[in-house]
């Protein structure tokens, strides 16, 4: 079981000489630490909610396509499927209307 | 828009039935990487002797829309004629963040993002020009997506005849049946573009929904 210095924080495994000799601080008490992880298994394990997901609900969509960032779109395909007029939301929250597809002629 | 192309798709089927000469437009669609390219890719290296698309394991590899005009396929002592239109894989969410892993850079993966967006806008014009969808699922994976949802929903409220093709049932973990349940309302035909299995009932099932 890993110990950390009470002074410091730095983590020690068990049986490491610096148990003996005091931590590099100058600190000479441990205690006992359960289940240490790195800070890469902390990280992978936290849920990291997408905005893009949640910012929107109960909002009116009106836009066929979202630019979240450069080189990542949401396409509302229900919006594209059905209507001939595509209109973009840009980043900044401004939104783009492409009129060619507005006067589309109707077959 | 559904309604009035619906009739003209109808009549122009029925004309080149009788005249007899007339190419059925067959747009293949789904999500990216179920096979629609190596289906097109199948079809017309059966009928025709060539291959229409590049197929690859990075997904959105085909971001344009290709068509192949008058393949004409043989069922019992009947055919029909076939215009193939390959099209780029629907997708409601598409970030270049899922191309790096591949090996991408980053130009190359926002490039393939923006081309791969307006690939699904192109998918989608073509359906007004339609006479009929193959729409191709993967049978390793979970029917139940949006983008299958969505599509089939819009197919039948513009009466666009579709034919579903379970794809990948030569893998060890497919199971078309899952796609069956799914759609009951549906013909769905379980296949393996890749291996060339059952094709022969892919075929028939062509001749009898698009003729």
């Amino acid at each position: 079981m890993p110990h950390r210095c009470a002074r410091c924080g730095r983590v020690y495994e068990d049986g490491d000489p610096e148990m003996l000799k005091g931590c590099s601080c100058g600190g000479k008490k441990f205690f006992y630490v359960k289940g240490i992880k790195n800070l890469e298994d902390v990280i992978s394990e936290i849920d990291v909610v997408d905005e893009s997901d949640t910012e929107d609900e109960g909002k009116e969509h009106v836009e066929s396509i979202k630019m979240l960032n450069d080189g990542s779109y949401n396409l509302n395909l229900d919006l594209l499927l059905r209507r001939d007029e595509i209109i973009i939301e840009k980043k900044d929250g401004s939104y783009a209307l492409h009129l060619p597809s507005f006067f589309k002629k109707k077959s | 828009m559904g309604m009035w192309s619906s009739l003209r798709g109808r009549f122009s089927l029925w004309v080149g039935k009788i005249f007899g000469r007339r190419s059925v437009k067959i747009g293949i669609y789904g999500p990216p990487n179920v096979g629609k390219t190596t289906l097109a890719n199948r079809i017309i290296r059966d009928w025709a002797g060539e291959d229409v698309g590049v197929v690859s394991d990075i997904p959105h590899e085909t971001r344009r829309v290709k068509r192949r005009k008058d393949v004409k396929i043989n069922v019992d002592r009947s055919s029909i004629k076939l215009d193939i239109v390959d099209t780029p894989g629907l997708a409601t969410k598409i970030d270049f963040r899922d191309f790096l892993s591949y090996g991408l850079e980053e130009e190359e993966a926002k490039k393939r993002a923006k081309e791969a967006a307006e690939g699904v806008i192109e998918s989608i014009r073509w359906l007004d020009d339609l006479d009929g969808v193959l729409l191709v699922m993967d049978a390793t994976e979970d029917p139940y997506t949006q983008v299958n949802i969505t599509v089939i929903g819009n197919m039948e409220a513009r009466r666009l005849p579709m034919l579903i093709v379970s794809n990948k049932i030569d893998l060890p973990t497919a199971s078309p049946v899952k796609i069956i349940e799914a759609f009951p309302q549906h013909t769905v035909v379980p296949i393996s573009a890749l291996k060339g299995n059952n094709m022969d009932t892919l075929y028939d099932g062509i001749y009898e929904h698009f003729r």
